[in-house]
């Protein structure tokens, strides 16, 4: 699992404290480096800004572990989102506090706007209850997975987090019960490591039904794909990571799995990344070789996606299959997949 | 070119549309009786082949239809229209009741396939049987077979 630098932002409250207590915790499990954000000018003046950082950084170092500080004026999500994207981090922590029901479209809560547009994956941690709250220490893990590679992506990235932490994992399909068993089985299958996995199908509204299994009191981290959770589609519906964001009884991760980059793939992965304004079909081999090419199935021109199973890029409308090169293996398609370049960095 | 030809081309692209998706019938039907994942996931990939010949003819016997109702100065009447919005419904049906139920089937037997033992062999079948090929197979005939009398006895 790669979180080697974590962010979290703290404006010094109950909330933002427990946020850096979980980070705190989890930075000693992966050995990573934790940026403390605090911004000033919106409710926290520049003094007591210093004071909220030095005492976060403390408690942070008292655990061993390795910090810096960051103070800006302005909005804390876009001084979040900006030092996130400038130092590379790949998890954000923020608290959930005004992400209820009722502020689902508003875009009020620091957690809300992070979300939305974060560079990397969040964790949000539920503060409602702070008796109750977990505070990073997760042993019951539960991956949605609705089959599509997006949500195979969450699934990898739940049970690499799982192998570390050594926790079990509830894997969870909501839909047709038959397409479950079979989503569920090859999200097993496709597994790194031994974690403990059991599955779920369960039919109904899939963020509700996510809800409800992690309210059952065995869950202590959802783990979900960000897909859907940008644009202006979650205005009109909503979406899957949104409502469960706002609804979850627990912590969520909220794992980068839409709006990728190249940057994004582990080795030994494939995926559908933005490069250059272009989608692109590209391989991370394990020695950090990358294959880019074009993802339209050379069939009807759909749009292929990786299949970590397999690893295989398949095509969604009629079954042709290509190997990690966008070899043929199975048709209708009887061409390969056209390479494609990636643009200079 | 005359009109002739363009109904020529119209009645061409027609039947290169039914050849092609007569393979898609076909093998929806049959596979009501099929059990063997592989054979069934051999079937599905052969109703697959065909889809792109589908789109040949429908796009030539699109074309013919139109350019032959301007030619031969037949917008002004009802059937023509009514033909072309039933076979747009039909189509919209079609793909409504066939892209999803195909999609899990081809996962399904897939999986099968492969070793799979995530859904029995009852709950494959039950699948199988279900009536959906057969709703389709209506669906596409029964709106085919009004197109073709709209077109031959022009009631309106």
């Amino acid at each position: 699992m790669g979180y080697r630098t974590i962010m979290v932002g703290t404006d010094g409250s109950d909330t933002a404290v427990l946020a850096v207590r979980a980070v705190t915790r989890l930075a000693k499990r992966f050995g990573a480096v934790v940026h403390i954000v605090c911004a000033h000018g919106d409710g926290v003046d520049e003094q007591s800004a210093i004071e909220v950082l030095r005492y976060a950084r403390e408690s942070v170092r008292a655990e061993g572990v390795e910090t810096k500080t960051h103070m800006r004026v302005g909005p804390a999500p876009a001084a979040i989102k900006e030092l996130a994207a400038r130092h590379g981090v790949d998890l954000i922590v923020v608290g959930n506090v005004g992400m209820g029901k009722a502020r689902r479209f508003k875009l009020g809560g620091i957690a809300e706007q992070v979300a939305h547009e974060a560079p990397c994956d969040v964790l949000i941690i539920h503060t409602r209850d702070m008796d109750v709250a977990p505070d990073g220490g997760y042993r019951h893990l539960l991956v949605g997975t609705d089959g599509s590679a997006t949500a195979s992506e969450a699934a990898r990235k739940g049970f690499e987090l799982a192998e570390i932490l050594g926790a079990d994992v509830t894997l969870v399909h909501v839909g047709d019960p038959l397409v479950g068993a079979v989503v569920l089985e090859e999200a097993a299958k496709s597994r790194p490591g031994a974690a403990a996995v059991r599955g779920e199908t369960l039919e109904g509204d899939p963020a509700g039904r996510i809800v409800e299994v992690a309210g059952r009191g065995e869950i202590d981290l959802v783990v979900v794909g960000n897909k859907g959770l940008a644009g202006t589609r979650r205005y009109i519906l909503g979406s899957v990571p949104a409502k469960v964001a706002h609804e979850s009884p627990v912590d969520v991760l909220i794992a980068k799995t839409v709006g990728r980059t190249v940057d994004d793939l582990a080795p030994g992965h494939g995926g559908l990344v933005d490069a250059g304004g272009r989608r692109l079909a590209v391989y991370r081999a394990e020695d950090g070789t990358i294959t880019a090419l074009s993802p339209r199935c050379q069939h009807m021109g759909c749009t292929v996606d990786w299949n970590d199973a397999d690893r295989t890029w398949d095509c969604p409308c009629h079954g042709s299959r290509y190997d990690w090169e966008g070899r043929v293996i199975k048709g209708p398609a009887k061409r390969d997949l056209d390479p494609a370049s990636l643009p200079p960095t | 070119m005359g009109y002739q030809w363009w109904v020529f081309l119209h009645i061409a692209g027609a039947f290169v549309f039914l050849v092609a998706h007569g393979v898609s019938m076909g093998v929806s039907l049959q596979l009501r009786q099929e059990r063997d994942p592989r054979r069934i996931m051999a079937l599905l990939d052969v109703s697959s082949t065909s889809i792109s010949g589908l789109y040949v003819g429908l796009v030539l016997l699109l074309t013919g239809g139109v350019v032959a109702g301007f030619v031969g100065d037949w917008w002004g009447q009802g059937w023509i229209w009514v033909a072309l919005g039933t076979l747009v419904v039909v189509m919209i049906l079609m793909y409504a009741l066939a892209s999803n139920y195909y999609k899990r089937l081809r996962l399904i037997v897939g999986a099968m396939a492969e070793g799979s033992e995530a859904v029995s062999e009852e709950r494959l079948a039950e699948l199988l049987s279900g009536p959906r090929p057969v709703i389709l197979a209506v669906t596409g005939f029964g709106g085919l077979l009004f197109i073709l009398y709209l077109m031959l006895f022009k009631p309106f």
